[in-house]
């Protein structure tokens, strides 16, 4: 059951509806039950797997948790610890590779790291182990999470399973929920499947030149919108719960750098690298040569966990290259300010900071996106070989599913996400500043926005709405 | 005091919410909704528009709003007739529209057009989504009210429901042709889109098409006889062809006129001999109708077993097109059908006098006739091009002919001619392969023209011909 889907639209009043209707005690066995319902409707055997990740980290924390408990030296202790959660790795990790590249489970990716981070988190004894299993189920499975993340840390999200006043009706969640995830649909259906409309043209046929770039520049947008939009509807689902899920994006195009970047995108799974990886590996403490190892390492990883060929492993080279560079090239960069006199403060060179790092990432998008790595070369040898112009003016470039009036309202489309995305970097909510408006302005923006998605979303019969991109990692 | 003010203002932001989102749908509908030539909105407008109580109700498809003129009616039974009939209607429309007028009126007497397409295979798997569009026609047209809400949630699986609702979403693929809504707007100014009065002009002026009020729609002009000729082809009918949710509406119409003390009888408008020979498998179809029909105790009166003698519409003249019967055709129809109603009403058993059996008997029955000409393009090479390499198939187009006849014909009397227009006013003879009454012809893919073709009897004084066929 895809959010997008017409069962989901049925499937999720349903369950806000009854939510709050049930008595409070109720009420997280409900979510429990309907999250289950969720994650088997992609398939029922997933469930299984599910349950088994439950299991294991639930016990093993427990076991973790218990060891503190008996007397002996301190030394062993702590050897039994580690081996413990070795073995829990052991079987996380080890079901992550069985269901990822063997047998692909949806959502595995993501409650995996999310269990593993709540393990980790019990053996340094950042948060108490959850003797609740049904609370500790419900945190890998809360349906608006469970498929493609974010991924969850226990100090937020079990930390708010385990009280019983968050599950108390608030009309203010409701509302920002319900906003939240009309924008996170916005995005989904307005902007990211129409882009798709033309970058899988232009990709399955192989094109080059001009018609390669723009696809590729319209790619980057288009796995944003794809990825922010759940992660927004997900945050907008939780939010009407009354979770507050974690945030996984925070405009991440207008950064400066591109280690700013991965700061803002995918938020939840760059930290748990942080947190549970990069930090383990000694992070930036052991000297320079070994912080870039480790970036290299990390994002090896991040690109081994998207996928198993190696279009991914190259995707996630081409990340950690670009900050080694970054941080290697700043003298030269701090050198080259000075001779453009250039401010580092100033705007044209923020504009061109945000501009470069964008292209560096959409560079490296093109591996993301291609077939294979082999056609993701071949793809940039083209656009280099059949560059021409004129098909921006030409007309050609309207001949890829998406006409000259289409593609002009999709750029307004990408201008009215670039405001909010502008707004949201300045620390500018949206959805705060709403509630400071008149309420007949908050209504008909509420109402036209939803008209907007209804009409220039693309979705139903004849259109082949494509499944979130995230949600076959 | 708090919680009523707190109430109001949500009250406010709902009702708001609301007239934005209906007024956002009404200027897209207007904007989008191509309802500029279609009769529906006519005929509703029709029913709705009349205060006169309504006495007997003819419902069903285009055969139905063409064929029986209400006024003729009125005349005959001395009873109020209305033609609440819509292109290619369902069970479930009938079902719905019968509810719809039961609503303001006391209606005696139901009369309802089983035309087969609308309860086989194809339009009557309603619920399908290349099926909803005759459905979504009348929808349209309907006033708010629980009927309509009923009948838009019963139509359709869930997943087609925004389409039903949000009618402008049926034209997504026209959301950014400003063209296509300069056409629809300039439709939707003139005068007779306002005045619900749509009428089809021929380009030398003559009207060929018109409302003639009560939901009958008038058709001028008639078919020669070389006009009855089909250009496509329908799989033979198969037994018990009606789909479960025809039978399940059929069933539920039925219910519906017993507890309201409704008459409910079955009809079924003629067509062309062409069309049913040409298809194939009538009687399965009449077959399974007589007995709902035996089973629930309705009378059912198929007009297309009528013998000759009674009802005699197998002339060109009675014909706008080879399914529908023109204003002469209507009221000759209109006046048969009036008539043997009335006598049926009075006891008068003249079924068995007036109607054959079966279509069979009846095709057999008929002396020595020419229906039509059936003509299709094929793409059967192998059969009919075995020796073309299959990359130079594409340079070949097959014709397959069929000149439909009564059973009386011996097929082996017919002799088919092909000729074509040179288009300096002289024809040329085409080679045609001919086995019985079937024959077929090879053409160039690459030109395109017109055919004459010609079909004579042995024995018979006059051929038949077929002329201006496109290829």
């Amino acid at each position: 059951m895809a959010v997008t889907s017409f069962t989901f639209l049925i499937f999720f009043p349903i369950v806000v509806l009854a939510y709050y209707i049930i008595p409070k005690r109720f009420r997280r066995v409900w979510l429990l039950a309907v999250s289950y319902y969720f994650y088997m409707s992609w398939g029922i055997r997933y469930g299984a797997v599910l349950l088994w990740i439950t299991t294991i980290t639930y016990c093993g924390a427990l076991g973790l948790a218990g060891l503190d408990r008996y007397s002996m030296e301190e030394k062993i202790r702590s050897r039994l610890k580690k081996g413990c959660v070795l073995l829990l790795a052991a079987m996380v990790f080890g079901t992550l590779f069985c269901c990822k590249y063997l047998i692909f489970v949806v959502g595995v990716s993501f409650y995996t790291l999310q269990s593993f981070g709540y393990i980790m988190d019990v053996y340094r004894g950042k948060t108490e182990p959850e003797r609740n299993f049904l609370s500790y189920a419900l945190f890998l499975s809360f349906f608006p999470i469970v498929v493609s993340g974010p991924i969850e840390r226990s100090t937020n999200l079990l930390k708010q399973l385990r009280n019983e006043e968050r599950t108390v009706f608030c009309e203010e969640n409701i509302k920002q929920g319900l906003c939240m995830m009309l924008w996170g649909y916005f995005m989904k259906l307005v902007i990211a499947e129409r882009i798709a409309i033309f970058v899988n043209a232009v990709y399955d046929q192989n094109l080059g030149g001009v018609y390669a770039i723009v696809a590729t520049i319209l790619y980057g947008i288009q796995i944003y919108c794809d990825f922010a939009g759940y992660s927004t509807i997900a945050m907008g689902a939780g939010r009407t719960l009354g979770f507050a899920v974690t945030e996984n994006f925070a405009a991440p195009y207008l950064a400066a750098t591109v280690s700013g970047f991965w700061r803002r995108w995918h938020m939840s799974l760059t930290g748990w690298f942080r947190d549970y990886l990069y930090i383990p590996l000694g992070g930036n403490r052991r000297g320079r040569l070994r912080k870039y190892v480790n970036i290299m390492i990390v994002f090896a990883v991040s690109g081994i966990w998207h996928g198993n060929g190696w279009k991914y492993l190259i995707w996630g080279g081409l990340n950690g290259f670009y900050q080694v560079a970054g941080d290697v090239l700043m003298p030269v960069r701090t050198r080259l300010l000075r001779v453009f006199r250039l401010e580092k403060t100033g705007k044209i060179y923020r504009l061109l900071q945000a501009a470069v790092t964008f292209l560096l990432v959409d560079f490296a998008w093109i591996f993301f996106r291609a077939d294979s790595a082999n056609r993701a070369l071949k793809m940039i040898r083209g656009m280099v070989a059949e560059f021409d112009l004129s098909v921006l003016w030409d007309g050609s470039l309207y001949h890829f599913g998406i006409g000259q009036a289409e593609f002009r309202f999709l750029l307004l489309m990408i201008l009215l996400l670039a405001v909010v995305d502008f707004l949201h970097y300045r620390k500018r909510y949206v959805l705060t500043m709403m509630g400071e408006w008149h309420w007949t302005v908050r209504t008909c923006l509420c109402a036209c926005m939803l008209m907007t998605v209804i009409i220039f979303g693309i979705y139903g019969v004849n259109y082949d709405v494509s499944t979130f991109i995230y949600s076959a990692f | 005091m708090k919680s009523l003010r707190s109430f109001v203002s949500h009250i406010k932001i709902l009702v708001l919410f609301a007239v934005v989102v209906i007024a956002v749908t009404e200027v897209m509908n207007y904007l989008y909704v191509d309802d500029t030539t279609e009769f529906a909105r006519c005929m509703m407008h029709e029913f709705y528009e009349d205060d006169t109580n309504i006495d007997r109700l003819y419902l069903g498809s285009s055969h139905v709003f063409c064929d029986i003129d209400p006024t003729v009616l009125d005349n005959i039974n001395g009873e109020y007739n209305f033609n609440l009939a819509s292109h290619m209607q369902q069970m479930i429309t009938s079902y719905y529209l019968l509810r719809e007028a039961d609503k303001k009126h006391h209606i005696s007497r139901v009369y309802l057009d089983l035309f087969y397409p609308c309860t086989n295979a194809g339009k009557g798997n309603f619920r399908e989504y290349d099926s909803l569009s005759p459905s979504w026609a009348v929808i349209n047209q309907l006033r708010p009210s629980a009927n309509k809400l009923s009948y838009m949630l019963d139509l359709s699986d869930p997943e087609y429901y925004y389409l039903t609702f949000l009618p402008f979403m049926r034209y997504r693929e026209k959301l950014f042709s400003s063209d296509y809504i300069a056409e629809i707007v300039k439709g939707k100014q003139t005068t007779e889109w306002k005045n619900y009065a749509y009428s089809y002009i021929a380009p030398d002026g003559s009207e060929i098409i018109k409302s003639g009020g009560k939901g009958f729609r008038i058709y001028y002009g008639e078919l020669e006889y070389g006009d009855f000729c089909m250009k496509y082809e329908e799989s033979s009918i198969a037994e018990n062809p009606m789909t479960k949710e025809s039978i399940e509406y059929l069933v539920k119409i039925i219910e519906y006129c017993e507890s309201h003390d409704i008459e409910l009888t079955w009809i079924v408008c003629p067509v062309p001999d062409l069309q049913l020979t040409c298809v194939g498998g009538y009687d399965n179809y009449v077959r399974q109708v007589t007995e709902l029909a035996e089973q629930y105790h309705i009378p059912y009166y198929d007009f297309n077993l009528c013998r000759r003698e009674y009802l005699d519409v197998s002339d060109g003249k009675y014909w706008f097109d080879t399914g529908h019967l023109n204003s002469y055709g209507a009221e000759v129809y209109s006046k048969f059908l009036g008539d043997f109603l009335l006598a049926q009403e009075q006891g008068k058993d003249t079924y068995q006098d007036c109607f054959y059996g079966s279509y069979e008997e009846k095709i057999h029955d008929l002396a020595s006739e020419i229906f039509g000409l059936q003509i299709v393009q094929s793409r059967d090479y192998k059969r009919y091009l075995p020796d073309v390499a299959e990359e130079d198939r594409e340079e070949y187009a097959i014709y397959r002919l069929r000149v439909v006849t009564s059973a009386s014909v011996n097929n082996d009397n017919i002799r088919i001619s092909v000729k074509k227009d040179l288009g300096t006013g002289e024809a040329e003879e085409v080679p045609v392969v001919q086995e019985g009454s079937e024959a077929y012809v090879i053409l160039s893919s690459h030109e395109h023209g017109e055919l004459y073709i010609e079909a004579e009897l042995k024995g018979e004084a006059e051929s038949v011909r077929w002329n201006g066929i496109q290829y």
